[in-house]
């Protein structure tokens, strides 16, 4: 069966296709249909030579949450609450983004508060049930929101982790009202403590909920008569298209998720398993750790400023810098670069489509790392002078050359880069010089192997297969489900028994997800971990357990081990357990990567000179193309790939693997 | 200035990112909700020469005072040697209030010091007269709670343990007070790691010039904005309304003057000292004085050396604002605080109302109790720090609920809360109306009722507010007043005040709450900007729509007439009734 790999970004769609009979691996893009995505994969599709009711795997990455999110375009929601808690979503934590600003604006509430309802009940935090739910009160309630034609339903009562009967009840009987209306209720999608965070996640997930039914259903109905399609979601797995359709919220983070995949497998191929991945656009930096072959995960991450979704997740760490980042002077007389940025329209000066602000790519084109005509890959000419003017005012402004500029741009940038790699190594106790960094995404590779310096690792790793990497990640991604479970008890007085049977009940509950995906995967896999803390600390950390080897002392080990890692103490006080997370993954199968044998190290004729800043003399520039397994990089080189160039400074020396990756050691 | 300003840039970037990596490891270690969701801490680097470099904070009150802070651990220990660790709390030595314990660790490179990582956190409990501080009826600052003058708790990275000992001898739930201390010294770890790893790739030259490039960068940044106001005289007026002790106010009383290169702050005519723990240390003082005016002339200059010297605060001795030894000053870092962050805000009101706003909660309504589960006899004590609602602004509504202006306090998620304490939170609601009606509305504070379920609570707070009500401006009204209530079954809300025969609306110790009483604390809103009847008919629709204005209150305060049946404006009726009160 033929298996395809579909990343529908906000501007292009990649799709990599692998042909298990054939062994071989092609890939085409073109630009985003968002109004109908199917029409940009249909294309595709006819691009790579599959026919009208061919039948495929489909394997599906999509940024089209986040944007409903971001771009605040999701459905008119209602929401129902505890008495006495409907505010919880619009107080959210009650802190300020910024100290001083007397100007600040708080976020705007997902749901205006008119359509927040509440209903007589209450749990006490074990579950028990302290004030009975009564079925006509709830309709009262959901009446009302039906009279306010709210497209979606959110619930999220208190302590409903604790106990689902009340949230259920009311599920039902908005069936029974409203049998076509989605409703999301808490316990399902987050059943964990603390409201603020467990109301976010649901009232999100219900936001997204209608318009991405409806592009699921798009797709399906476009492809599943012959095919089967699966959704990248933001813990780097696969899930069905019931999953997506039902629980959105755990696709919000799908595009990056599918880049780390990517790495994270191609590394492993040629055998290099602690990485650090960076994903450099236009306008964000994307840095997640992966080690020993498992990418990073945690269980909350925001869209905006504490507006949290909690669900398991990779975890990536982004930061506003990209090629088309935006370098200012601000109110001190300091140059700083980003977050903003010029991004495609009209992107930096050098596009020459109106931009006149200095972007990290003009530094870049006035520091000889790019090439004025431009990349193969594109039809874009690049105007080197319009660069030389974007930088002349701040030029200007420190009475500096042009080229002294472009160099403070370059070094805070790459500063700024390799602040958010530490945020995610040493600050949580990792030492970055056991880490290869993996660079993908456009402007990566003028940056990568300065910012690894920068944070002190050894190795940097080039990718083969750059253009379409995302959409190769999703043929690398298996079939996960995550569950999860608050538990909120003194470790030692949670017998091991229980905890054994907590694991199993999530882990059927994944499985049963997973038993229909026999077509899909083998190999079925179990994860367990849980939060724990010191007994009277509020924040948890996500420690692994082994099913099968489940006692105090060891999960008491692997907690204090960890707290010494992350905050250099072992307090040696009693742990209290807040969660339980079980992953079951189906290993789907990978395609095979081609691979070349090691040949000479000498380098291929460079296409030619260029003069780069950093140098007196000439550097020479390859073709990526012309690179062959087995050659090595001795001196500063530039390399252009199709819709990018890679700069290897001095100080260090590359080679070709068999697989086509370029490895650069640091010296 | 050194000669290559980028590298510079690049230095000050990296030792603000340092002390951003203290606060999260402080948060994410700490032991009790004060820290870990309060952010009830403050972390900082200054350089060798004791001059700030450098600070993030939970509590911007924390921050102005550690130079006088740093300033008294130097004195007293003019030796410092690698791996010691200095506390002090002292408030009449550049603390703020007891609980904020000061943690500093000096840091070295080939001998030479050359920086301080320094924490200063709230501790859950410093012994004294009531649980967790806060007690209304001290009188003396002995009575607040324990002093630790300057002392060097470890020793070359060897812990003194009789310090140990003294310490946790004198303060409630010791075992997590231990832990947030454990929590304060990893920041000042990390601290050092990282100083110490920025010398090993940029040598000690450059870095120094990194601190001093962050001092000139700050005071040039705060510089510019400071061109922005006109030179001249500024001059506003508060009041705390009492002090728990006797029934007045104490005028906080602010004279501004700004000159092209300065600002004086000056407090001449404040009220004389209190009776009651409302005084503010000088500490305090100058730390609202410098935060109001950084939100007044560049919110986002980073606060370090270089703004501190741009201001002068003039405090007379003996005042509420500068109190002498031994007078009570626990509540003087919370409402005394954003009292004196208000007036030196409004003071700049007609001058440039586009950069100030109305009165907001200005109260951390810091409410704590004590008391043993019924059961089980544990001891428990708790700290809840409820927010308000924000001024109006020129051009835009007032927030809702929101820490004041001298913190930034999370709220304490109510599921976390009940698994610890036995309380039942029954309700965390906005209050309909209590934002000024204005052009723009004050933003609304939120109304928490606690049902107490052991035997007998015993219930402390410190609160301003109760009886004076958050400004309005431009013709904006007030906004509504904090309040304490108790409910009991078969009985509506009563002031807490009368029930108990106390001597103020807010400011009480140890009230003995008994099982099934429920508190209700109300926190204020902010006072609006601009006449009501300017409001937008929309923009009111709209908050009669969510609730945020009833139609009664749209009538009276905006004279409005909601059509019932729509809960639109009835424009009719509503020029009728504007036309008719014009005439009147």
């Amino acid at each position: 069966m033929k298996r395809i790999g579909i990343d529908i970004g906000g501007t292009f769609t990649d799709l990599v296709l692998y042909d298990g009979d054939q062994n071989v691996i092609s890939s085409a893009k073109t630009l985003s249909t968002p109004e109908a995505p199917e029409q940009a994969v249909r294309q595709l599709l006819a691009d790579v030579g599959i026919g009208e009711g061919e039948s495929f795997q489909l394997m599906h990455g999509t940024t089209l949450v986040t944007n409903l999110i971001v771009e605040r375009s999701g459905a008119k929601v209602g929401l129902v609450t505890t008495r006495g808690f409907r505010d919880v979503l619009e107080s959210m934590r009650a802190d300020r983004q910024h100290l001083y600003d007397l100007q600040w604006d708080k976020p705007k509430p997902f749901i205006p508060r008119y359509l927040r309802v509440e209903v007589n009940e209450r749990l006490d935090h074990r579950g028990n049930v302290l004030i009975e739910l009564h079925d006509e009160d709830v309709r009262n309630s959901v009446g009302y929101l039906l009279e306010h034609d709210v497209e979606a339903v959110a619930v999220c009562l208190l302590h409903s982790y604790a106990n689902p009967v009340h949230e259920r009840r009311i599920a039902d009987i908005i069936e029974e009202m409203a049998p076509e209306l989605p409703v999301t209720i808490s316990c399902d999608v987050n059943p964990e403590i603390r409201e603020y965070e467990r109301t976010s996640t649901t009232v999100l997930n219900s936001y997204a909920l209608p318009k991405t039914k409806a592009y699921v259903a798009r797709l399906e109905q476009a492809f599943s008569r012959t095919s089967v399609i699966r959704y990248m979601h933001s813990g780097g797995g696969l899930v069905s298209a019931e999953v997506a359709r039902s629980m959105p919220i755990h696709l919000a983070f799908s595009g990056p998720a599918a880049g780390v995949r990517a790495a994270t497998w191609v590394c492993q191929r040629a055998g290099i398993s602690d990485i650090v991945t960076v994903d450099m656009g236009g306008t964000s930096f994307d840095v997640c750790l992966v080690q020993d072959g498992v990418p990073e995960t945690t269980g909350e991450l925001e869209v905006e400023w504490e507006i949290p979704i909690r669900a398991r997740a990779l975890n990536i760490n982004s930061i506003g810098a990209g090629g088309g980042s935006i370098a200012w002077i601000d109110a001190g007389g300091a140059l700083r670069v980003g977050p903003r940025s010029a991004r495609a329209d009209p992107g930096p000066a050098c596009y020459n489509r109106g931009g006149t602000e200095a972007t990290v790519t003009d530094a870049n084109m006035v520091l000889g790392l790019l090439n004025p005509a431009g990349f193969s890959g594109s039809s874009l000419v690049l105007d080197a002078n319009k660069s030389t003017r974007a930088l002349q005012s701040l030029a200007e402004h420190f009475d500096q050359p042009v080229g002294e500029v472009a160099k403070g741009i370059y070094s805070i940038v790459n500063a700024n880069m390799a602040q958010a790699i530490r945020e995610i190594t040493i600050e949580k106790g990792i030492d970055p010089r056991d880490f290869t960094v993996v660079s993908f995404g456009g402007a990566g590779g003028q940056h990568a192997v300065e910012v690894a310096k920068e944070v002190g690792a050894r190795r940097v790793a080039f990718p083969a297969l750059p253009g379409t990497f995302s959409a190769l990640g999703l043929l690398a991604a298996d079939m996960r489900y995550s569950r999860s479970k608050s538990m909120v008890a003194c470790l030692l007085d949670v017998p091991m028994g229980q905890l054994s049977e907590a694991l199993a009940t999530l882990e059927q509950q994944g499985l049963s997800l997973l038993a229909s995906e026999h077509g899909m995967a083998d190999r079925f896999s179990v994860e367990c971990s849980a939060d724990l803390r010191y007994v009277q600390q509020s924040h948890e950390i996500n420690v692994d357990l082994d099913p099968d080897d489940l006692t105090h002392e060891r999960i008491y080990a692997a907690f204090e081990t960890m707290h010494e890692r992350l905050y250099g103490t072992r307090l040696e006080d009693p742990l209290e357990i807040i969660s339980l997370h079980v992953t079951v993954s189906g290993r789907v199968p990978r395609p095979s990567l081609p691979e070349e044998e090691p040949g000479p190290k000498a380098l291929p004729e460079p296409v030619r000179h260029t003069k780069v800043e950093f140098f007196d003399e000439p550097i020479a520039v390859f073709a990526r193309e012309a690179m062959r397994a087995g050659m090595a990089i001795t001196r500063p080189a530039l390399i252009e790939e199709p819709d990018s160039i890679l700069y290897v400074p001095d100080d260090c020396s590359g080679r070709i693997d068999r697989y086509g990756n370029i490895t650069v050691e640091l010296n | 200035m050194p000669e290559d300003p980028f590298t510079s840039e690049v230095i000050r970037s990296y030792l603000a990112s340092t002390v951003r990596e203290m606060v999260k490891a402080t948060t994410r270690t700490a032991y009790s909700i004060v820290f870990s969701e309060g952010a009830d801490f403050s972390c900082a680097l200054f350089d060798g020469q004791t001059r700030c470099i450098s600070l993030e904070s939970g509590n911007p009150v924390h921050m102005a005072s550690l130079p006088s802070a740093l300033q008294a651990l130097m004195e007293r220990y003019p030796e410092i040697d690698e791996g010691d660790v200095l506390l002090t709390n002292d408030p009449y030595r550049g603390g703020t209030h007891h609980s904020d314990v000061v943690v500093v660790k000096p840091i070295f490179h080939a001998e030479k010091l050359v920086a301080f990582g320094i924490n200063r956190g709230h501790w859950s409990d410093i012994g004294g007269m009531s649980a967790g501080g806060f007690s209304g009826a001290a009188r003396d600052v002995i009575q607040e709670g324990l002093i630790i003058p300057p002392i060097k708790l470890y020793r070359g990275g060897r812990l003194v343990p009789e310090l140990k000992d003294l310490l946790m001898s004198n303060v409630r739930v010791s075992d997590r007070v231990w832990g947030d201390l454990q929590a304060q010294i990893a920041a000042v770890i990390t601290a050092e790691r990282r100083v110490k790893s920025l010398i090993a790739k940029y040598g000690l030259t450059a870095v120094i010039d990194g601190m001093d490039y962050a001092i000139a960068y700050s005071k040039r940044r705060f510089l510019r904005g400071m061109q922005a106001i006109p030179d001249g005289d500024y001059h506003a007026v508060q009041f705390m309304e009492d002090d728990g002790a006797v029934d007045r106010s104490y005028r906080i009383e602010v004279h501004i003057t700004k000159e092209a290169d300065r600002f004086t702050v000056d407090f001449k005519g404040s009220d004389r000292q209190a009776l009651g723990p409302i005084n503010a240390s000088l500490a305090v003082s100058m730390a609202s004085s410098f935060c109001a005016l950084t939100a007044v002339v560049d919110a986002y200059a980073p606060l370090n050396q270089g703004v501190f010297d741009l201001v002068d605060v003039i405090a007379p001795k003996g005042t509420v604002v500068n109190p002498t030894y031994p007078a009570p000053l626990y509540g003087g870092n919370c409402d005394t605080a954003a009292r004196i962050f208000e007036a030196v805000v409004k003071a700049f009101a007609d001058a440039m109302p586009e950069r100030v706003m109305s009165g907001h909660v200005a109260s951390g309504m810091n409410t704590t109790a004590w008391g043993q589960e019924s059961e089980t006899r544990n001891e428990f004590a708790w700290y809840m720090f409820p927010s308000g609602g924000w001024g109006a602004r020129a051009s835009k509504d007032g927030n809702n609920d929101v820490f004041h202006a001298m913190g930034n306090c999370m709220n304490q998620p109510v599921e976390v809360w009940e698994t610890r304490y036995p309380t039942r939170i029954e309700k965390c609601e906005l209050r309909a109306d209590s934002g000024g009606a204005g052009r723009f509305r004050g933003g609304l504070g939120i109304e928490r009722h606690l049902r107490m379920l052991a035997r007998e609570t015993l219930v402390s707070a410190l609160a301003d507010g109760c009886t004076q009500q958050p400004f309005g401006l431009d013709g904006g009204q007030a906004g509504s007043s904090n309040a304490f209530e108790v409910i009991r079954a078969g009985d509506g809300p009563r002031p807490l005040r009368e029930v108990y025969d106390l001597p103020s609306w807010g400011k009480f110790s140890n009230v003995p709450l008994q099982q099934d009483d429920v508190l209700s604390i109300k926190c204020a809103g902010g006072g609006g900007f601009g006449p009501p009847e300017e409001r937008d008919f929309e923009a009111l629709e709209w908050d009669v729509l969510n609730g945020y204005v009833s139609p009664e209150a749209a009538l009276k305060e905006y004279r409005v007439c909601i059509d019932e049946s729509t809960g639109k404006i009835d424009r009719k009726k509503t020029e009728q009734l504007r036309s008719r009160s014009t005439h009147r």
